[in-house]
């Protein structure tokens, strides 16, 4: 059994980040969650996880901000972003600053969102062979 | 008053018929006055013969009186107191008669007189008597057998003449000569008469003058003939002045007696007549320019009819009412001008319905553009809590279990969510301004992806789909792509009306005669009521049960052949099936592309 990963989620809707704890609590993650880029950009200062899942619009920075920051603080961290504005836009620049996955919202199947979370948190544990306690 | 064209040529044209009238009259009276001055010398001459004329028969009735005369006396048979029975008779059958005598040489063997007229006079037989010793017969009258005519005035109050006419007795004695004394009354009778206003003097052999027209003649200046020469039964007319005025008169002779009658009249007497003439000439043309106008106004009016008609009707057009036809019935430039006015009408009518189509159709793009901007605001902000209901309602599904009772109500709130989803992310693709590319695209080939594409996702079915196309058209400038969905859509509706039935789809190509590329997409289903036709691009609009589709389809598909520039609409009448039309603008000159494009493919 491996250790439990740490997930840090992002979202100014509350109730997105406890459907995404929902769903995670599932595996083995610890989740953590953040209601805008502001607050997650000081978490991960503290303390950087191997795995981020953050909204793009959220009022403050914006998701492709905090992105853009963790890869400069954190370049093997893993990066979801998720936005309700699934335009070409976003998903390309996401992708240029490093995402890992562009999830659209709302989701289509949530058995489907956890196999996305978990292939990438198998990429984070890769990339972060020790991950910090 | 307002200054109408008709009364401006009203105006005109009598103010030319005045001046031709004017002109006509004047020269006419003219010629007529020149007429009259010769028609003055003949009516003096005339009348200068006509009294020399009459004092002739005057004087040949006194002489036949002398001859009775004569002869009574000259009667054996008749005894003296016979004889003067006769005479008086005479006197009383002629009132000029004064006195008759009867002579033998020079010496008198008798004599009869009217004693009243003599007494009046204050003159008795002595006077008569000496007046003839005084006077002796000339020897001319003896020589020759005319009657002797003398002057025999002896008072002022009863001017006479002295007719005497001689018998030859036989030789050695002494000729009978017998005279009358008669009054200048019946001669001055003809000289009152002046017909033309003119005078009439007569004279007698010796020129004196013996009665006149004027018995008050004050002035014996004026009876101033000019002299001609002597001429029995002559008569002469001429012009002349006296004193100031000029005069025409004429001068006639008679035949016997030796009379001369004159008569004068002032030339003015013609020119007086020549102003009248003017005057009654010019109140006729007055009359005539009356009717003139009067005929004219009548015609102008008739000329200026289409002209009130082409005011009526321009109002009529400036108050927005095209349907105006001016029927001017004449060929003239006033039907020229109608017929421009009725093609302006037409155009306007034309003109006015394409800007109302215009305009319908910008405020249709507009309230979609509205509609598409809100909608997209709406769509973010429900995205959100979408994505929650729509996962925890999964999430529960899961731990619920197929067996619970939950299961049921779950499920459906994941299915309605669902749609929910579908119908914002129409929304969002409605409003999002994409940038598609446009490249050459060949209509023909979009049409069979579209329709093996429609065939692979709706598998088989008991609606065919068929393709009409026609080879080598020109190609559109567009997104093949988005017309591609736009088809798959029409196909996806067309067979959810036509349910259950068999039938058929045909989509056809071809272009019109304006150029434009056509698509139509035929059903076979139970087509649509007009109202529906109306509605059936609007947002949300659909026939559909609720629950199935997001009514966006069309509105998307619509608002898509617009950015392509082209048209789209649907014909129908309920029962007989639905067509919906598309129009493209063709690329120009493309269509021999084409058709290489066409034959390198086969």
């Amino acid at each position: 059994m491996n250790e439990k990963m740490p997930v840090l989620i992002v979202d100014d809707h509350v109730f997105i980040l406890d459907l995404l704890s929902e769903v995670l609590a599932e595996g083995d993650f610890l989740t953590t969650t953040a209601q805008s880029g502001e607050e997650a950009r000081e978490i991960f200062r503290q303390r950087p996880f191997p795995l981020v899942i953050s909204d793009i619009h959220m009022g403050g920075i914006s998701g492709l901000e905090l992105l853009a920051g963790i890869k400069e603080m954190a370049p093997q961290a893993q990066v979801i972003i998720m936005s309700s504005d699934a335009s070409a836009e976003n998903f390309t620049r996401a992708i240029d600053l490093g995402a890992s996955e562009f999830m659209a919202k709302p989701f289509e199947d949530i058995s489907r969102v956890a196999t996305i979370i978990k292939r990438v948190a198998e990429k984070a544990r890769v990339k972060n062979p020790t991950p910090v306690p | 008053m307002r200054n109408l064209i008709r009364s401006r040529l009203l105006i005109i044209i009598l103010l030319l018929i005045a001046m031709a009238v004017g002109a006509i009259t004047y020269a006419v009276v003219h010629l007529i006055h020149t007429e009259k001055i010769g028609h003055l010398y003949h009516l003096t001459s005339a009348q200068a013969t006509d009294v020399s004329n009459e004092v002739e028969e005057l004087f040949k009735g006194y002489l036949g009186r002398l001859e009775v005369f004569s002869r009574i006396m000259a009667s054996s048979y008749l005894s003296p107191e016979q004889k003067s029975e006769l005479v008086s008779q005479l006197f009383d059958d002629d009132q000029e008669f004064v006195a008759v005598a009867l002579f033998e040489g020079e010496s008198e063997k008798a004599m009869f007189y009217d004693a009243a007229s003599l007494e009046a006079a204050g003159l008795d037989k002595a006077d008569l008597i000496n007046h003839r010793r005084r006077h002796p017969f000339p020897d001319s009258f003896f020589a020759s057998d005319d009657a002797y005519i003398e002057n025999s005035t002896l008072h002022q109050g009863v001017p006479t003449l002295t007719l005497s006419i001689h018998h030859a007795l036989g030789a050695g004695k002494p000729p009978l000569v017998s005279s009358a004394t008669v009054r200048l009354g019946g001669l001055h009778r003809l000289a009152e008469r002046s017909g033309t206003g003119g005078d009439i003097f007569i004279f007698d052999g010796n020129g004196r003058l013996l009665t006149h027209s004027d018995l008050d003649l004050k002035d014996p200046s004026l009876v101033k003939l000019p002299r001609v020469e002597k001429s029995q039964g002559m008569v002469q007319a001429m012009e002349y002045e006296l004193g100031e005025k000029e005069m025409i008169g004429a001068v006639a002779y008679t035949r016997a007696y030796n009379f001369m009658v004159g008569v004068q009249s002032p030339k003015s007497t013609a020119n007086l007549s020549f102003w009248e003439l003017l005057k009654i000439w010019l109140v006729a043309a007055l009359g005539g320019l009356v009717v003139v106008a009067l005929v004219s106004l009548l015609w102008f009016r008739y000329i200026t009819r289409p002209l009130q008609k082409l005011t009526e009707a321009t109002r009529r057009i400036a108050r927005g009412q095209f349907d105006v036809q001016v029927e001017t019935g004449s060929r003239d430039e006033f039907s020229d001008l109608a017929a421009a006015v009725n093609q302006m009408a037409v155009r306007l009518d034309q003109r006015e319905a394409d800007l109302k189509q215009a305009n319908t159709r910008i405020v249709q793009e507009e309230k979609l553009t509205a509609f598409g901007r809100i909608g997209s605001c709406i769509a973010h902000e429900v995205k959100n809590p979408l994505a929650g209901i729509l996962g925890f309602a999964q999430l529960a599904l899961r731990k619920a279990g197929s067996d619970s009772p939950l299961h049921k109500y779950l499920s459906i709130i994941e299915k309605e969510t669902k749609r929910c989803q579908k119908i914002i992310e129409d929304l969002m693709k409605f409003a999002r301004k994409e940038e598609a590319e446009f490249e050459a695209t060949d209509i023909n080939a979009v049409i069979e992806d579209a329709a093996s594409i429609s065939e692979k996702e709706l598998g088989p079915s008991h609606v065919s789909l068929e393709t009409e196309l026609t080879a080598g058209l020109p190609r559109f400038m567009g997104n093949g792509q988005q017309i591609r969905q736009v088809l798959m859509d029409l196909t996806l509706n067309a067979r959810q009306a036509m349910g259950d039935e068999a039938g058929t789809i045909r989509v056809s190509s071809r272009q019109l005669d304006s150029g434009q590329i056509e698509m139509r997409l035929r059903d076979s289903g139970p087509g649509m009521s007009q109202e529906v036709q109306d509605k059936i691009f609007e947002p949300f609009f659909t026939t559909r049960p609720s629950g199935e589709g997001t009514g966006l389809g069309l509105t998307i598909g619509s608002k898509i052949i617009q950015e392509h520039k082209g048209a789209i609409w649907v014909e129908s009448e309920p029962g007989e099936g639905a067509t919906f039309v598309i129009t493209l603008p063709a690329l120009v000159d493309d269509k021999m592309m084409a058709e290489e494009a066409h034959k390198s493919a086969v």
